[in-house]
């Protein structure tokens, strides 16, 4: 008996030592909240995989204050797991600070959980205007608002496509189509103010449904309408089924320039070539084609461009992928995190909230600082949309032979845009 | 004037869409009376089984139809003997409490097997167009028109001139003098049920390479097929077509007229009015 309980305190003695060390040493937690299950689960955990090669390559550095950096993962599969994550990752897992979330409706309700209790919620992505809009002292924003990418849209058309078009800004008929969500909206209503300053013709502004099955009668508005540029907001399978119809009634047009889904390599398949041309307005996010980034990373600064090499390599590496199968919500969610935990956090004393907000709020770092081609400086408490990044850029994007291309502003263009686009007639001859 | 043409071109194609969907539920509908929630989901199935068939044998959509047909039925007849069949004696509440629930886990559960990524079929015929004048008709448009008047053609064929249809049509006009006939009243229903199913396999098949698929694709059309089914006079086959590209017309009419975003509005302002004054439908009620 007296033997036994040696042994078992020999046991508790040697499970102590063992353990002793790791507390010791410790961990500094960071919350990463983002849709692991759920309808946008893809990109979610596309966005963690960025966020942990993020972490890993700080850590590779030293970590932070000698301590591993260490994220844990909730799942922010809807707008109200959104918020009981977050509030278990501030009150069970004791972390300080939260990343996240890339939809902006869970974005929204997170980020109220996190100002409640006074600690750092640090967005990469969501695009609604009304989250940066309630002044919060702990939210912090990295890239860019919804009106941004309408505003943006608006520059290009007038700036880059009417000189193309030999036309006068004032002459340009600009067709506005858009899908009705707050979404689709927000971005239009700044594209139209913009337009309206510049003096665009604007022969028709239309929205509709998401779930629409049929686009055609707006197609015929449009072919009747006659633009010289379409400018549209959609998602995804409307994007497919509106371009679809576009060609079935031969709706020509010289461009067509999209915020949204345009993007997105998954219109390859659906689309075939008749994606060439679309533009989209977006971040500064390419991809490798044969080793070349789609976006002039001359514009960025050199240790940007070593941060995203790096992580592009990393991001083959761990998945398998080659380095052009990199999807860029891995990228924007590595470099989200990458402000926060290599820029930011090391020149914190602490993950206290309060240090990490008053050292995010006195950073100043340049355009191009940022592997997304973005600066880092913070609107100041008490200014409108404070702690949204005001160091931020976009670029235009056309697909051109089924590869996608930064082609405006020229600063970060690697191409220049196609301009007018082929009629549909001309296509099939090709 | 041509723009005109090409709207009633695009409205008269969009209702043979509407229609060929509608027809497995105005069947299961006319026979059962039972309206099934799930027939959305049924649609995605079918589009899923397209796409897959596709994407790894490399089988065109419009010959998938081959296999998807059978294997639609084959689910009909489980969902049927499963579930459908113990509600026939059920309240109407409770067969739209199971019909939905059934709608619910059939998209959630093919949301956790193939996630919700937009899957589509890309074929050459899907985007290309005949072009007479100034006239443009998808070819994929036209295939679908084609495969619902072939549809309507055999069903009205098969319900009127086999033995297995009349008894169909005789279950529902009243099941208990069918049953005293010596109906299989059980079978017909399992079977009713099962055809429909395949129909709906079948729209399936026809329509992935205009639409893409996800688990949610449903929802997007099955509200127009209950307005459609509705309007034809609730298991008319006939009507149901003829409904169809009257929903269709409307829509895209009144769209170009409008504006794009009302075209779905005034179709449902139509449904009710129509339900109002005459609600056994635009073409009456006269059953299978």
């Amino acid at each position: 008996m007296k033997k036994a309980m040696i042994a078992a305190m020999m046991v508790l003695l040697i499970q102590l030592v063992l353990t002793v060390p790791a507390h010791a040493q410790g961990t500094v937690k960071i919350g990463a909240l983002w849709p692991l299950s759920g309808p946008i689960a893809e990109d979610g955990q596309e966005s963690v995989r960025g966020a942990k090669i993020a972490a890993d390559m700080q850590n590779d550095k030293g970590g932070v204050w000698g301590k591993k950096i260490e994220l844990l993962t909730g799942d922010a599969a809807d707008a109200k797991a959104a918020m009981s994550e977050a509030e278990r990752l501030i009150t069970v897992e004791k972390t300080n600070v939260i990343m996240g979330t890339w939809v902006s409706g869970f974005s929204f309700t997170a980020s109220q959980v996190a100002e409640k209790y006074k600690k750092i919620y640090w967005e990469t992505a969501a695009l609604a205007n009304n989250i940066m809009e309630r002044g919060f002292n702990n939210l912090f924003h990295m890239s860019g608002l919804s009106s941004n990418f309408g505003e943006m849209s608006a520059d290009f058309i007038a700036d880059e496509l009417a000189k193309k078009l030999g036309k006068d800004p004032k002459d340009l008929k600009v067709a506005v189509v858009y899908e009705d969500s707050l979404h689709g909206t927000t971005i239009s209503e700044a594209f139209l103010k913009k337009a309206k300053g510049y003096g665009f013709k604007l022969p028709v502004v239309e929205t509709y449904n998401v779930k629409a099955v049929d686009l055609s009668s707006l197609v015929m508005k449009l072919k009747e309408a006659n633009p010289d540029v379409l400018f549209g907001v959609h998602y995804f399978n409307d994007l497919v089924l509106f371009w679809r119809q576009a060609k079935e009634n031969n709706f020509n047009v010289k461009a067509f320039v999209s915020c949204g889904s345009a993007g997105s390599p998954k219109l390859i398949p659906q689309l075939g070539e008749d994606v060439n041309y679309l533009f989209n307005t977006f971040r500064l996010l390419g991809e490798f084609y044969d080793g070349q980034y789609s976006v002039n990373l001359q514009a960025f600064k050199p240790e940007a461009v070593d941060d995203l090499k790096e992580f592009f390599k990393r991001y083959a590496e761990k998945y398998n992928v080659t380095q052009e199968q990199v999807p860029n919500t891995a990228t924007l969610g590595f470099s989200g995190a990458w402000m926060l935990l290599h820029h930011v956090l090391p020149n914190c004393k602490s993950d206290d909230p309060e240090e990490v907000r008053k050292v995010a709020l006195s950073m100043d770092l340049d355009f191009g600082a940022i592997p997304h081609g973005v600066g880092m400086k913070f609107a100041q408490p008490g200014t409108p949309n404070q702690g949204l990044n005001e160091k931020f850029v976009a670029g235009v994007f056309q697909w051109q032979d089924g590869k996608f291309y930064c082609v405006w502003p020229d600063k970060y263009a690697v191409k220049a845009p196609m301009v007018p686009m082929a009629t549909w007639e001309e296509r099939k001859k090709k | 004037m041509e723009s005109l043409l090409q709207l009633l071109i695009n409205g008269i194609m969009l209702g043979g869409i509407y229609g060929l969907i509608s027809m497995g539920l105005t069947l299961t509908f006319g026979v059962m009376k039972i309206v099934n929630f799930a027939h959305g989901e049924f649609l995605m199935l079918g589009m899923y089984g397209a796409f897959w068939l596709y994407h790894l044998l490399g089988i065109q959509p419009y010959l998938a139809i081959l296999i998807m047909i059978p294997v639609m039925f084959a689910f009909g007849l489980v969902i049927q003997r499963g579930l459908i069949q113990k509600l026939i004696d059920a309240s109407g509440i409770t067969q739209i409490f199971v019909t939905v629930g059934l709608s619910m886990a059939l998209q959630n559960g093919v949301l956790y097997l193939w996630s919700a990524d937009y899957r589509g079929v890309k074929i050459a015929s899907a985007t290309s167009s005949i072009t007479i004048g100034n006239l443009s008709f998808s070819i994929s448009r036209l295939i679908v028109f084609t495969a619902t008047v072939a549809v309507v053609a055999f069903l009205l064929f098969f319900l009127k001139k086999t033995s297995l249809g009349k008894a169909m049509r005789a279950t529902s006009q009243n099941w208990r003098a069918a049953w005293l006939m010596g109906v299989n009243v059980r079978k017909i229903y399992l079977i009713a049920f099962a055809m429909g199913s395949a129909l709906v396999g079948l729209a399936g098949c026809m329509i992935i390479p205009i639409y893409s698929v996800y688990p949610s694709v449903g929802i997007n059309f099955v509200l127009i097929t209950f307005v459609v089914v509705v309007l034809g006079g609730m298991g008319n086959i006939l009507g149901a077509f003829l409904a169809g590209i009257i929903v269709g017309l409307v829509e895209t009419v009144s769209g170009f007229i409008l504006a794009p975003s009302l075209g779905p509005m005034v179709v449902f302002i139509l449904f009710v009015l129509i339900l109002l004054f005459r609600p056994s439908g635009l073409f009456g009620n006269t059953r299978i």
